[in-house]
């Protein structure tokens, strides 16, 4: 049971961060039905681009202050340019081109740093609390599940309290309904995106100060398995995203402890799929009635 | 002469293998209308029985692959195709009943379960591969099979049945009420697409004499998603061209000058990027729209309901 605990509480880390990548996922498939697969690539973007401010001097806030303006206004400019051409023109070509777009990141990426993993400067504070007997937490591990619960339940207050956020909300229930009430259409989806790719920064750095490594293709397997999280919390529910991402988390965190680490890829989908069958719109989602 | 033949004969053969990929997929993807985000799962697992019959299977029944080679290929790639359209039967029975995208997350989490069960499989090599295969595709063998599944599957267009499966991918409502099995058709259109993608496995496997996971990966699957909708995903002449150029354009950057050639997947990718926003419809779609412009006005004005263009 102590071990269960422990597991448990070892998979917050992991799970805090699907969950920070899982959010931008979420919102624009809420707000475009677009599965944004260059999306794990801001994830690693940010990472980079932190771990280079970083190094130039700035403070932590700052880096990932600027870091996240710079990979949300790239990703704004990628809607611009490589989807928002595509809109009418079915569901897989926008999806092609985030495809194109992920494959160039990576070796964007890899060209002007290098392909092998590099050290990260930054780090968390690497204390141990004990509780009771035989659990520790380690402090980062709590610093990280906080951030991750504030910034995702702040983003639900802002969607749901906020002009802009009722935009995004109006847009993702009936786009053309919303454009006739006066909602700025386009100007919220490049929001949707700005937010989700500030979010993956946020993640990106955690990632790399709680591994202490980044390499060009580190939101490969994070990414999809955010995605996964995604869905299983239930696609365009913010909260799903946090409960998803924590779902996924503990689970591979509890395969990795009871030594069953080499199934643990695998782990992640074969719930996602089990989810999708029993309940297509998620654990937090809510049933959409077809109409004909 | 023999030189540039003998540099030919792999991107010849994978072109061939790759064809036969996409074409599978245009059948799911562009027939049947269904999203699948992991093909490549019934590729491995097409190439891994395949691989497996004629390594522990066909020695253990007394008859050894070298010397009759075209006959245990034969033996293999069947069992390849029966073994991923069985595995595609079975997936598809379930998650058929998922709507679009939810269908393609399904796929995909599929996809990502083979690549983890391969790893976990000591007998066929773990993580490691599957090493030692024999080397039975001969090129003519593979190239008649290539043309042999462009036949099947204009056939299968023309049929009651293909014509029941576009009906169901237009609209399955309307289809339902005109007394079609909307069901029975995605469930035989996935499995002949996912048996057909373990054909191209088992050629795959007996080519290059080894197979690992990672043929199963989601990388895998976005390339021959790239390879139809590039290409034109509604007809089988795209899905081909777009299987060519995915195999083409690399090689053809490997000889461009060395600063080109160094960064070509960087080239490639805006390669992709480009196209996609020039030719939403792929570039079967920009050949259809020389040819018509050229000889009277599109009948369907742009924009029309079902504008997908008269399908394949």
């Amino acid at each position: 049971m102590i071990d269960f605990l422990q597991y448990l509480l070892d998979g917050l880390a992991t799970g805090s961060v699907y969950a920070l990548i899982a959010v931008g996922y979420s919102m624009v498939f809420g707000v475009l039905q677009l599965v944004n697969f260059a999306h794990s690539e801001l994830f690693m973007l940010g990472a980079y681009l932190v771990m280079l401010l970083f190094a130039q001097g700035a403070p932590i806030w700052a880096a990932v202050l600027l870091a996240g303006c710079g990979v949300g206004a790239f990703a704004v400019l990628m809607e611009k340019f490589a989807y928002r051409p595509l809109r009418s023109s079915g569901r897989l070509a926008p999806l092609i081109t985030a495809v194109g777009i992920s494959i160039f990141l990576q070796n964007l990426v890899q060209a002007l740093f290098s392909p092998n993993p590099q050290a990260y400067p930054f780090h968390l504070p690497d204390g141990i609390l004990e509780f009771g007997e035989d659990i520790l937490v380690r402090q980062r591990d709590i610093l990280i599940f906080i951030l991750a619960v504030v910034l995702t339940l702040g983003l639900e207050a802002f969607v749901r309290y906020t002009k802009p956020g009722k935009g995004i909300r109006a847009v993702a229930i009936h786009p053309q309904a919303a454009r006739i009430v006066g909602v700025p259409y386009n100007r919220i989806v490049s929001l949707t995106f700005f937010i989700g790719a500030v979010m993956a920064v946020v993640a990106g750095a955690l990632q790399g100060a709680a591994t202490n490594q980044i390499w060009p293709y580190m939101g490969v397997s994070s990414g999809l398995k955010a995605f996964a999280a995604a869905v299983l919390g239930g696609i365009g529910v913010l909260p799903g995203a946090l409960v998803g991402g924590l779902a996924l988390g503990i689970v591979e965190s509890l395969l990795v402890g009871y030594d069953l680490s080499t199934f643990k890829d695998g782990a992640a989908f074969l719930i996602l799929i089990l989810v999708l069958l029993v309940r297509p719109q998620g654990l937090l989602g809510k049933k959409v009635l077809v109409k004909v | 002469m023999s030189d540039v033949l003998s540099y030919l004969s792999l991107p010849l053969t994978m072109l061939a293998v790759f064809g036969i990929q996409a074409l599978s997929l245009q059948l799911i993807l562009g027939g049947a209308g269904l999203l699948s985000f992991g093909h490549a799962a019934y590729f491995a697992v097409g190439g891994y029985v395949a691989a497996a019959v004629s390594v522990f299977a066909l020695p253990a029944l007394g008859l050894d692959p070298s010397t009759s080679p075209l006959f245990s290929l034969f033996v293999a790639a069947l069992a390849g195709l029966l073994a991923s359209g069985l595995t595609g039967f079975l997936v598809a029975l379930p998650c058929l009943r998922l709507q679009g995208d939810y269908l393609a997350m399904a796929t995909l989490g599929f996809g990502e379960i083979v690549v983890t069960v391969l790893k976990n499989v000591d007998a066929v090599g773990g993580t490691r591969g599957f090493k030692d295969i024999p080397k039975l595709t001969h090129p003519l063998a593979l190239w008649l099979t290539l043309a042999a599944v462009v036949v099947f599957l204009h056939r299968l267009y023309a049929s009651p049945l293909g014509f029941a499966i576009r009906a169901t991918r237009d609209d399955e409502i309307a289809s339902r009420s005109l007394g079609i099995s909307t069901n029975r058709s995605k469930v035989l259109a996935f499995s002949i697409g996912t048996g057909l993608s373990g054909l191209a496995g088992a050629f795959h496997a007996h080519a290059l004499q080894f197979i690992s996971p990672d043929a199963a990966s989601f990388d895998r699957s976005v390339e021959i998603l790239l390879a139809v909708v590039l290409g034109g995903m509604f007809s089988l002449r795209g899905s081909l061209l777009g299987a060519f150029l995915l195999v083409a354009l690399p090689e053809v950057l490997r000889f461009a000058t060395p600063a080109i050639a160094e960064k070509r997947v960087l080239f490639f990718s805006l390669a992709v990027i480009l196209l996609m926003i020039l030719n939403p419809k792929g570039l079967a779609g920009l050949g259809d729209r020389l040819f018509h412009g050229l000889r009277r006005r599109p009948r369907n004005p742009p924009g029309a309901s079902g504008s997908t263009g008269v399908p394949t």
